[in-house]
């Protein structure tokens, strides 16, 4: 893993702060070390993401990471997903769906809308801890393209 | 208008029917006397032959007589020619006449007496003409200076006159019935032909009527069609909606009730991992205690142990405050709607009131508009409609200006339809459906609230037979036009939710 002078940000965009901290505790569990930008609202983590010009060159040269919750008070995970994929500079960082439900229809609009990765908050707490922790040791072993 | 039509497509073809009848009366009369005239005028012919043969016969006995004079006279045989012609003629002529004389109504005695006039004369003339032949020439002239051949001759011409007066007035009456029955068949037949007219007319116009009517069936025939078509698309509409809104609510009670349940037993694991640190802790001897067990043991109980509670006694709040939410809207679905007459300028009075305070806080102000529309529908249901949308009008006014919120409305086609509009921070267009959606909000979370008053004010408007519509320019303002059945007993009549 070698992620030079800017190690791997993830952001965390997800409104439930038990869920924050539940995915948090258990990623550090995992091993992983990254720092970890929670934001609970979708307004608030599109203006850090895009920056004050709306394009996301704020983040140039830095590899970021997006976990994102679908269920948002103030707007869908899709719109999130959408504003991303269509950003000049964020296009292709990495986005990793963490939400509650794994709807089939669900599931396929956010691979269709450039999901990396889609993971479904299981109910059951191990599998929950499992599906983390699998995930945090997925983020060792990734290159995550940084912001061009 | 339609009994209009009934009346006068049954009395119509009873006028036909009529008309026809007597057209078939004035053919029959035509007929009747088209043979009258016929028969007149045969009556005619015939009398005037009659008179043509009485005449005949007058000149017939006449010329015997010429030839009885000239014979008389002369003595020559020759003479005698036309005289035994004669005789020979009036015995035919007699056999056929007499019949037609009597039938044309001249008496059986004058034609006896005719015939024995001519008869006698005759006797006279064969008499002088005998006398003469045996040379007894002044016996001859001695019977014809008597007299008594001009005495008859005089008598029947006489008769012949009498008869010819007879078959003239004959002639004369016939000629005049044959005239009036011409005159009355001329009458009948323009009367037909007038009738014929008519009655083609009426049957052309009954036909065109009746075409006329068919379209006019059909054509409503086909309104029907559309109304029908049109209220099944409302009808899929509706089902459309509901059907819609119930996989909504399968999708809250999806995500919004999973995610607390989530953190009962994630953070409820965790707890027990905590307890187990310290459980283990617990259970070494103080000297086997390190530094690590000790701070392991010390963040469990004092951060992580509190910190699980805390998430799970507001993730339990969480999921009873929503489910709390999610029956009062099924309830507010279920509640007796009651049908009153309002006044909206009143009932928004009331509403303003209430919120008074904060419109004084903030500055802000709410302007009814004249011409609000009467309405006969809920009075509790319409306040919490425009009391959840004044609330909102207020509460996402725009700091940088004074909250002015205007209040609307017209009436039409049985539906009272009602702007909201402010000019507060607006709505993104992505959020315009979001925003009627249960605990989905719209722009920045700056505001205390769930997202239920929108998914309440939605509710309750197509309770009420109409529904909500939401027009915004971000930053400039947001309109929301509530539009319901102007009365709402209408609206249940229809069948609607």
């Amino acid at each position: 893993m070698n992620q030079g002078l800017h190690p791997v940000v993830i952001i965390m965009i997800e409104d439930d702060q038990g869920h924050a901290r539940l995915i948090e505790k258990n990623i550090r569990r995992a091993g992983v070390t990254n720092d970890i930008v929670p934001f609970e609202t979708g307004l608030a983590a599109l203006s850090y993401l895009l920056g004050p010009d709306g394009s996301g060159k704020v983040h140039e040269g830095k590899p970021l990471l997006i976990l994102l919750d679908l269920n948002l008070p103030d707007m869908t995970g899709m719109d999130i997903l959408a504003r991303v994929r269509e950003s000049t500079h964020l296009h292709h960082i990495m986005v990793i769906v963490l939400t509650t439900t794994d709807d089939p229809v669900e599931v396929h609009r956010c691979y269709d809308l450039g999901a990396n990765v889609y993971v479904a908050k299981p109910m059951e707490y191990e599998k929950f801890v499992n599906a983390i922790q699998q995930l945090g040791l997925f983020l060792l072993v990734v290159t995550v393209p940084e912001v061009s | 208008m339609l009994i209009g039509r009934s009346v006068f497509s049954r009395f119509v073809p009873l006028l036909l029917f009529a008309g026809a009848v007597l057209l078939l009366a004035l053919v029959l009369a035509s007929l009747r006397f088209a043979t009258l005239t016929r028969q007149s005028s045969h009556e005619a012919l015939d009398a005037a032959r009659l008179n043509n043969r009485a005449m005949q016969l007058l000149t017939l006995v006449q010329d015997a007589e010429t030839s009885q004079r000239g014979y008389l006279i002369t003595g020559e045989e020759k003479y005698l020619g036309p005289f035994k012609r004669a005789q020979a003629l009036i015995a035919l002529h007699f056999l056929s006449v007499s019949g037609d004389m009597m039938k044309a109504g001249i008496s059986h005695v004058t034609v006896e007496r005719l015939k024995r006039l001519v008869d006698d004369k005759l006797g006279e003339m064969r008499d002088t003409i005998g006398l003469k032949k045996a040379g007894r020439d002044a016996e001859a002239i001695a019977v014809v200076q008597t007299d008594s051949g001009k005495r008859v001759m005089d008598e029947i011409r006489e008769i012949m006159t009498r008869i010819d007066a007879i078959t003239g007035n004959i002639g004369f009456q016939r000629e005049e019935t044959m005239a009036n029955a011409a005159k009355w068949l001329l009458i009948s037949i323009t009367g037909g032909a007038v009738l014929l007219v008519i009655l083609v007319g009426g049957a052309i116009f009954l036909a065109v009527v009746h075409a006329r009517q068919l379209e006019v069936a059909r054509q409503a025939l086909a309104e029907q069609n559309d109304m029908l078509e049109v209220r099944i698309k409302q009808r899929t509409q509706f089902l459309e909606r509901a059907n819609r809104e119930l996989q909504s609510y399968s999708y809250i009670v999806g995500h919004d009730l999973r995610a607390p349940l989530v953190n009962i037993m994630g953070f409820t694991s965790e707890l027990e991992r905590a307890a187990a640190i310290f459980a283990d802790y617990m259970k070494r001897s103080p000297d086997t205690r390190d530094d690590l067990t000790e701070k392991l043991a010390r963040e469990a109980v004092g951060g992580d142990i509190p910190e699980a509670l805390g998430f799970i006694r507001s993730s339990m709040k969480r999921m009873d405050d929503l489910i709390n939410e999610i029956l009062r809207l099924a309830r507010a679905g279920s509640r007796q709607l009651n049908a009153e007459p309002l006044n909206f300028v009143e009932l928004l009075s009331e509403t303003v009131a209430s919120l008074q305070h904060r419109l004084d806080e903030t500055g802000s102000s709410v302007v009814l508009s004249p011409g609000l529309p009467p309405v006969v529908s809920d009075r509790l249901a319409l306040q919490q409609i425009f009391g959840n949308l004044l609330d909102n009008a207020v509460k996402y006014a725009d700091p940088s200006r004074r909250a002015v919120i205007h209040v609307s409305g017209t009436i039409a086609n049985g539906f009272a339809v009602i702007d909201v509009a402010d000019n507060g921070r607006g709505i993104a267009e992505r959020d315009r459906e979001r925003i009627f959606e249960l605990f989905r909000r719209s722009g920045p979370q700056d505001r205390p609230g769930d997202g239920i008053g929108l998914a309440h004010v939605r509710a309750l408007v197509r309770r009420l037979g109409g529904d909500v519509a939401v027009k915004s320019v971000l930053g400039e303002g947001t309109t929301f036009v509530v539009t319901l059945a102007a009365d709402v007993r209408s609206a249940r009549d229809r069948g609607e939710p």
